[in-house]
């Protein structure tokens, strides 16, 4: 199925090593750095060798070949339904691409074959036609390198106006939300309360990556009714190191973007007695505070 | 492939998927630790993922020896690193010269070649780039066999003999940041990569938050599900044990179950994917995780197909996560109020769109309750406790569950020295 040598490593390393050896730039350093970008480290033991050698074929010694034509290959039936399925998908459809030639492919999946069943419920408005050209007008900006002038409500409902360099634009699943970044410090706006948005002729010349300040919190985890597992998972796309401690305790240090400490702080709540913070102070206060808070709610 | 013990390429990538796993998720254990493989098989797949993932590799030293782990921020990525394990199947010399011989025979759809004219045309190309090779058609057909079997070959009967032609080609032009995307947000994304790998590289304009790595791992798996539900049939699904089991060396647990898969559930905050699957051997609908499957086989198409979708329905209105079935038979209700000042709507908001099933109700200017039917309470705990500090009353049709949340609650307190004995 999808583990395939047809769209292996190896195979798109060879077939950018066979474009240049047909447009006759081929050397042997080329080889290395293509073998290097397309393949893996190892690969440089290996894919030289067997193109030189004679195992495959493909290359003379003097780095020409003997094919004819730019290697390239049709898209498989499997790749031709999956992009079916997904040009059905309202955040994709954004995009507004048209491939042609896929009208008698049946999609590999539609919306009624899964879900996103812990996806909040209020998502982006994927198809209103003014969310869409905010979409590809802030789309535009990030290419063009330019910047933008939004109109924006805030969560109290108040209009506000902002001029910025936009830089990317980041989706979360969870939410469903897109939020464009600026460049600078990085501040973040929800593109769904956008209500207007224009390109300005100001070009931006700056450094256009920004790095979001860090924090970390460090957990004590002991492994009762799956816990570990739960967490591990969970926090699995934050950069982490964990150890183990003995006696199903375990030690876990997470970095986060410092923004979303609120959020880090409700899903530690979330596990229960089974995850105490360890440091820093300050974290721990704040779970100690909503502790707090919770005593005097009066729960029986 | 080439002839040396080690090779970087795999045949089977389920042999893998387990650590790629472990490091990613975990990421604490060392060599000694792996209990379930050899040293020698835990040695040849740390090297392939180290190689593979360079750049996202952390080697540390521990008093029990050497542990590596995949550490990868999300949010500092634009492509999930993944996917590279997913272009490691291993091919013979044959495969490879086969593949670009073939394409350049057959450079467009409307160039047709026969079985015979293919094999002269590959050993001269052979021939003039100084290959020994011999290639006998028996091996040539079984490749095009394959190729069209993949849909990127075309055979055409004519007059006795078999005509062979590339498959038409699809214009992805401007394509490419639209398969970035969909590659990190939709199901299998891998293949939407795959083709990414075709043009010509782009820069990313998106960046991902709680975007969950490990569902590339297990894109086989998942893959088979949906052909097995686009061709509305059975599928084998073989299953292992749980973690814990396995690493304590408890009976590898391993069972097949012949099943109607009937939806995939993801989540986007726990990072796991779930098949629901109706099992006639017990006439009710069960979950299976995907990472749990070792491997699914497609079946036979059921004939009750449609009519099993549609009675899943009304299940699925009542699930909150992924059990979908009651252990009482009954389904539990579950109640609970907080608390929320006039100027915090943002927290009856949260209820609001948290919320999976179910209502939210207010019951004055300060409180407001969450009410709902479901299969098992105990998987509404979690998310209820991500509003402690706010929770005045809670109502549970079972008992030992509103008790155990009120327990734990007390063992919360304790573990910040504010109440009793530590747990």
């Amino acid at each position: 199925m999808m583990y395939s040598e047809l769209f292996s490593a190896y195979y798109n390393a060879v077939a950018s090593i066979l474009e240049h050896a047909v447009k006759g730039d081929l050397t042997d350093e080329l080889i290395q750095k293509i073998v290097l970008i397309k393949a893996f480290p190892d690969s440089v033991l290996t894919i030289p060798d067997a193109l030189k050698d004679g195992s495959w074929p493909l290359l003379r010694a003097d780095n020409t070949t003997s094919l004819e034509h730019t290697p390239t290959m049709p898209l498989t039936t499997l790749q031709k339904r999956w992009l079916k399925a997904v040009l059905q998908d309202p955040r994709v459809q954004l995009f507004d691409i048209r491939a042609e030639g896929l009208e008698d492919v049946e999609p590999l999946f539609s919306a009624e074959d899964y879900k996103v069943y812990d996806r909040y419920q209020d998502g982006d408005p994927f198809t209103d036609s003014k969310y869409r050209k905010i979409f590809r007008t802030l789309l535009a900006a990030i290419h063009e390198e330019r910047g933008v002038s939004i109109q924006t409500t805030n969560r109290y409902g108040d209009l506000k106006r902002f001029a910025f360099f936009p830089i990317c634009l980041e989706y979360s699943s969870k939410d469903d939300k897109f939020r464009v970044i600026s460049s600078g410090k990085g501040t973040v706006y929800n593109v769904g309360r956008i209500t207007s948005c224009r390109i300005t002729d100001q070009v931006h010349t700056g450094y256009s990556h920004v790095t979001h300040p860090k924090s970390h919190v460090t957990l004590e985890i002991l492994d009762e009714r799956s816990t570990l597992e739960r967490v591990m998972n969970h926090f699995a796309h934050f950069e982490k190191r964990a150890e183990d401690l003995g006696d199903r305790k375990y030690r876990l240090e997470i970095e986060y973007v410092s923004a979303d400490e609120t959020e880090l702080v409700i899903n530690i709540l979330s596990f229960g007695q089974y995850v105490k913070v360890l440091e820093p102070l300050e974290f721990r206060e704040q779970i100690i505070k909503r502790l707090k808070d919770q005593k005097n709610c009066g729960l029986k | 492939m080439r002839d040396t013990a080690y090779s970087e390429l795999v045949k089977n990538f389920n042999k893998i998927r387990e650590y790629l796993r472990e490091f990613y998720v975990y990421g604490f254990k060392t060599r000694t630790e792996y209990s379930e493989k050899s040293a020698r098989s835990y040695d040849d797949e740390r090297r392939r993922i180290e190689n593979w993932l360079s750049g996202y590799i952390r080697i540390s030293q521990t008093p029990e020896g050497k542990n590596v782990s995949i550490c990868v921020d999300t949010r500092d990525i634009d492509h999930n690193p993944f996917f590279k394990a997913l272009k490691t199947k291993s091919f013979t010399d044959g495969d490879i010269t086969m593949h670009f011989m073939i394409f350049d025979l057959l450079p467009t759809p409307d160039k047709q070649m026969t079985l015979r004219e293919l094999m002269d045309g590959i050993c001269d190309l052979a021939n003039e780039c100084g290959g020994d090779a011999i290639y006998d058609d028996s091996t040539l057909r079984k490749k095009l066999k394959e190729y069209e079997d993949e849909g990127i070959i075309i055979a055409v009967r004519d007059k006795g003999r078999t005509l062979y032609s590339r498959a038409p080609d699809t214009d992805l032009s401007g394509a490419y940041e639209m398969l970035g995307f969909a590659s990190e947000t939709q199901p299998c994304g891998a293949l939407g990569n795959f083709m990414q790998d075709k043009l010509p590289a782009e820069e990313s304009p998106f960046a991902y938050k709680h975007n969950s790595l490990t569902g590339v791992i297990d894109s086989d798996i998942v893959c088979g599900i949906f052909l097995a539900m686009s061709s509305k049939s059975y599928i084998e699904v073989k299953t292992l044990g749980k973690r814990e089991k396995r690493e304590a060396g408890v009976s590898p647990d391993e069972k097949a179950h012949r099943v109607v898969p009937v939806k995939l559930l993801v989540s986007s905050q726990e990072g796991k994917e779930t098949l629901v699957a109706y099992i006639p051997g017990e006439g009710e609908y069960g979950s299976f995780r995907i990472d749990r499957i070792k491997e699914i086989k497609i079946g036979d198409p059921c004939p009750d197909y449609e009519k099993i979708r549609e009675d899943f329905t009304p299940v699925e209105a009542k699930m909150w996560g992924t059990v979908c079935r009651s252990r009482s038979g009954r389904l539990e209700h579950v109640s609970f109020i907080i608390q929320a000042s006039p100027w915090e709507d943002y927290i009856v908001r949260r209820l609001e769109r948290e919320k999976r099933t179910g209502t939210v109700t207010r019951v004055d200017d300060t409180h407001y309750m969450y009410s709902a039917d479901v299969y098992d309470s105990t998987e509404l705990l979690p998310w209820i406790r991500t509003f402690i500090c706010r929770i005045t009353q809670l109502d549970f049709s079972n008992r030992t569950i509103e008790n155990r949340f009120k327990k734990d609650l007390r063992e919360m307190y304790a573990l910040y020295g504010l109440e009793g004995v530590q747990p």
